[in-house]
């Protein structure tokens, strides 16, 4: 197993698994982009159809997820 | 002659008297009479999920973390970290917006299987023609939860709670609703 890590991280391969890591955490950002979109309005639609006093938070809590989705966009493009 | 009980909740909040709640397609002078949620207990298995995969995410740290470079380790941190809070708010959502709601004119099952499919029905306290409980189980004895099946009259829609808690005491306050309702269209 050591082996194996050592053999995908040694200085001949360290480009490859930096792209698969930078591929992988762009398509994950996106994903959760969709994800966090569909999920916002459907909280919005939850609690349309059923309002608590906690329902404000709920929505709060899944639009904040829109905004790290496009966080994780920013740094999964420049920063990785 | 027993009467509803006062409002009131429990700490899971999947047992709620009289709380302060609307939902669609509610009358203007129907009341909230009870909202029950399924038994925190059965949500175990995601809970669980989750702690298994912060785990996981733990020992893939102390695995590769002198293999890859800081940036990476991090990223690899915050998108495990992103899905698992993702899979946490998924099914707690699940959970919080899968209710059963009893009012002084209907009761209603709101169902959400995920989050693209909801299932509401709605039958009158007037149409309930029987109420079957079903408690089963090690933890549905031990922690009072199980079924609620409400029949009704014709091919009106049946009802079914879930592993909810207190089957017993929401039977008695249904059928308590049944009989102010029969005794005000007597009157009536």
């Amino acid at each position: 197993m050591e082996e194996f890590i050592k053999l995908l991280t040694t200085s001949s391969s360290d480009d490859f698994v930096g792209l698969f890591i930078k591929a992988f955490a762009v398509l994950f950002a996106f994903l959760y982009l969709l994800y966090a979109v569909a999920a916002s309005r459907q909280t919005q639609i939850m609690n349309d159809t059923f309002t608590t006093k906690m329902s404000p938070i709920l929505s709060l809590v899944s639009f904040l997820q829109i905004i790290f989705a496009g966080i994780l966009i920013l740094v999964s493009l420049f920063l990785i | 002659m027993p009467t509803l009980p006062p409002p009131s909740s429990d700490m899971s909040h999947s047992y709620l008297i009289r709380p302060d709640v609307h939902f669609t397609s509610q009358h203007k002078d129907e009341e909230v009479i009870l909202v029950i949620r399924k038994h925190p207990i059965t949500q175990l298995a995601w809970i669980v999920n989750s702690v298994v995969l912060l785990t996981l995410l733990l020992l893939v740290n102390g695995v590769f973390s002198q293999y890859l470079k800081g940036n990476q380790l991090l990223s690899i941190n915050v998108f495990g970290l992103f899905f698992i809070f993702s899979y946490i708010w998924i099914n707690f959502l699940l959970w919080y917006f899968t209710v059963g709601v009893v009012t002084n004119e209907r009761i209603i099952d709101l169902d959400f299987y995920n989050l693209i499919y909801k299932e509401f029905s709605a039958t009158t306290i007037r149409q309930v023609s029987d109420i079957t409980t079903k408690i089963g189980g090690f933890f549905g004895s031990v922690l009072n939860f199980g079924d609620v099946f409400v029949k009704t009259e014709g091919f009106e829609q049946n009802i079914k709670f879930d592993d909810i808690p207190r089957p017993s005491e929401v039977v008695k306050i249904i059928n308590i609703l049944m009989r102010d309702t029969n005794a005000a269209g007597d009157e009536g």
